[in-house]
């Protein structure tokens, strides 16, 4: 597959799991790798970007089980990007299938 | 490849950055192995998952030259980004190649062809020597020394289009690099 679609569907994967809750980059990146084959290292990158972006911001949590855990919340221009992210992709999906199925 | 091994691996790999962020990246991949360690994984299978350091690292670079090129688009800055990009495969370096060696074959062929003709009177005369032969042909001479100055000029005016070419192509690229710095 192409690599920058790729990273761009990685970016919406990530938004979209932390929109629903807080999350942090272990427990992210599991979350992912049920669904999508990826290299897990480039995650953090990509985690470090959107923090950077002002898309989310972290903060640590102690836990009872292993080390402290990063958390990252979105932002609401993170929630913005999110939904951007999610029409276009839902936009594209809808046009592959329009030409696939030949409607 | 170990914890301890991975992170050596990939703090050689990270020396452009600055110590700060080197430290706070390292960091995360350290505990991505706590993580990992807890939840029952050999370091061997969590380093396999998480890709080669030097994958890791390109990536990493990448992204910090994307970051400098935005803060500050010189064209150095904006170059290192599009060859940052070509390394992860996000830029086709043939885009780039490709028309430059077509380009320049075009040229060095106008040029050649062009000296050919400019010089075909004098490879007349070495071949007729002054002869009434030569003498007939001389209209044919001008001629074709007439011809040879006008590729010469095509050529020279072909390198201007050359230049202005490959510019249009390395900014159009250059448009693709700040297209994915949004």
């Amino acid at each position: 597959m192409n690599v920058q679609f790729k990273k761009g569907v990685l970016e919406l994967c990530v938004l979209s799991l932390i929109a629903r809750r807080d999350r942090y980059g272990y427990e992210l990146v599991e979350e992912i790798s049920k669904s999508i084959e990826i290299a897990e290292g480039t995650i953090y990158p990509l985690l470090r970007r959107l923090t950077k972006e002002g898309f989310c911001t972290t903060y640590l949590a102690e836990s009872m089980e292993g080390p402290p855990r990063k958390y990252y919340r979105l932002t609401p221009e993170g929630h913005e990007v999110q939904q951007r992210l999610l029409r276009e992709w839902e936009q594209f999906v809808q046009g592959v299938q329009n030409v696939v199925k030949g409607e | 490849m170990t914890k301890a091994e991975y992170l050596a691996e990939l703090e050689k790999r990270l020396g452009d950055l600055s110590a700060e962020e080197r430290a706070e990246l390292l960091a995360d991949y350290e505990a991505h192995f706590e993580h990992g360690r807890a939840s029952g994984r050999s370091d061997e299978e969590i380093a396999e998952r998480l890709g080669p350091p030097q994958l890791v690292a390109r990536e990493i670079q990448y992204q910090l030259s994307v970051d400098e090129a935005r803060a500050n688009p010189t064209v150095r800055r904006i170059a290192r980004a599009v060859f940052a990009g070509v390394g992860l495969g996000l830029m086709n370096v043939l885009m780039l190649l490709i028309p430059f060696a077509i380009g320049m074959l075009l040229l060095a062929g106008l040029f050649v062809l062009a000296a050919y003709l400019t010089v075909s009177p004098v490879l007349m005369l070495v071949q007729d020597g002054w002869s009434v032969e030569f003498l007939l042909k001389l209209p044919l001479a001008a001629g074709l020394l007439g011809l040879g100055l006008i590729f010469w000029v095509a050529a020279v005016k072909g390198i201007t289009l050359f230049v202005k070419w490959m510019l249009a192509i390395l900014q159009s690229n250059v448009e693709k690099v700040k297209e994915k710095l949004k």
